[in-house]
């Protein structure tokens, strides 16, 4: 079928379309409600829940860092703090930024251009959050024996944080390669679109 | 709500053309109305409405309905209009999906400057909607017609061969 046909049953498609009249205001009306609703029960789903729970152990972690009383310790700390305050906040302000594109103004192109450009700097926080992961895995161990039991695992490294270490790697590692593979792939289509709009 | 009730046809043919089942057409539907009902107020007027539809109604297609379809309820619309142009005409629902066909092995961008090109609009409509320059249009508009004639060779020579 060419463009020709292909319009020539699109037309017939229109004039059957403009003929039934059938979205009234209620209808509208009701979709909209929904999808209000909708917004605001997105906001506090997985993101936020998961940058709740992040909070809270930092949170956790500011109140008893005076027990970090090693540089060694102390750094573990620091790096476990902010991994756990900025990571969910760069992510979410990644996600708060894809959804408050201005549709209304922007052309299409625009709008491809700064979605894809977003989608981009998203995916590239989910890369180097896979990343962190791993270091987070080996330095919360040690923070948290500290924490809670007083024990220096740096010093005297017990059984647990080996088992602890190897069952970890166990799930982390499939997940992480599974999870930047895909990542990788939906970045380069969103970079095979950014070439495409240049063009 | 005028404008939106006016242009039913049209935001019904943008939600076909970018998702693949009922289901996902009925949600796009529904945030494609959303989006024009939230945002007419914004309407500054330099365009033509119909240019400003297009425009939110495109670009709610490529980038927020997808993040929420899984969640939350929804309005029915079965019983008041996706359903119907299935129904009124067999033969004419055959010829569009051999429509759809063609326009879905687009990519995103090809897809939007395609149902223009299906709406009747010249290229310095099609620009200003979608924000490329006039002649890039045409260098894409003959890129997808290039690429229909190539994927329609290719199936006539797998008929063919079977």
């Amino acid at each position: 079928m060419n463009i020709e046909e292909m319009q020539t049953v699109w037309l017939e498609m229109s004039e059957k379309l403009d003929n039934q009249k059938l979205l009234t205001n209620k209808l509208i009306i009701d979709m909209t409600q929904v999808k209000f609703k909708r917004k605001i029960s997105i906001i506090s789903r997985y993101e936020s829940w998961g940058a709740v729970v992040c909070f809270f152990g930092a949170l956790l972690i500011i109140l008893n860092i005076q027990k970090l009383d090693t540089w060694y310790l102390l750094g573990s700390g620091i790096f476990v703090l902010a991994y756990l305050i900025i990571l969910p906040l760069i992510v979410l302000k990644y996600i708060n930024q894809m959804t408050s594109i201005d549709l209304a103004n922007n052309t299409y192109k625009q709008s491809l251009l700064v979605f894809t450009k977003r989608r981009k700097q998203f995916l590239t926080a989910q890369r180097v959050g896979i990343i962190a992961n791993f270091f987070l895995m080996v330095l919360i161990l040690p923070v948290s024996a500290k924490l809670f039991n007083g024990k220096d695992l740096f010093m005297s490294p017990g059984p647990e944080w080996l088992w602890f270490i190897g069952i970890m790697m166990l799930f982390l590692v499939p997940f992480s390669v599974w999870g930047y593979r895909k990542y990788e792939r939906m970045t380069a289509s969103a970079e095979n679109m950014l070439s495409d709009l240049t063009l | 709500m005028k404008v939106i009730q006016e242009n039913e046809g049209i935001i019904y043919k943008i939600a076909r053309t970018y998702t693949k089942t009922k289901d996902d057409r009925n949600d796009l539907y529904q945030e494609i109305v959303f989006q024009l009902w939230k945002s007419f107020h914004t309407f500054k007027g330099t365009s033509k409405v119909s240019t400003w539809l297009y425009r939110v109604a495109l670009n709610t297609s490529i980038s927020q309905w997808r993040k929420e379809k899984k969640y939350g309820q929804k309005v029915d619309l079965d019983n008041l209009f996706l359903k119907q142009p299935e129904e009124y005409d067999s033969k004419l629902e055959n010829r569009l999906s051999l429509v759809y066909e063609q326009i879905n092995q687009l990519n995103k961008i090809e897809k939007g400057i395609i149902l223009l090109l299906l709406e009747g609009k010249k290229y310095d409509e099609i620009a200003e909607i979608t924000g490329f320059s006039p002649s890039n249009i045409g260098t894409r508009i003959s890129r997808i017609k290039t690429k229909m004639k190539q994927r329609l060779n290719y199936t006539s020579f797998r008929t063919a061969k079977n």
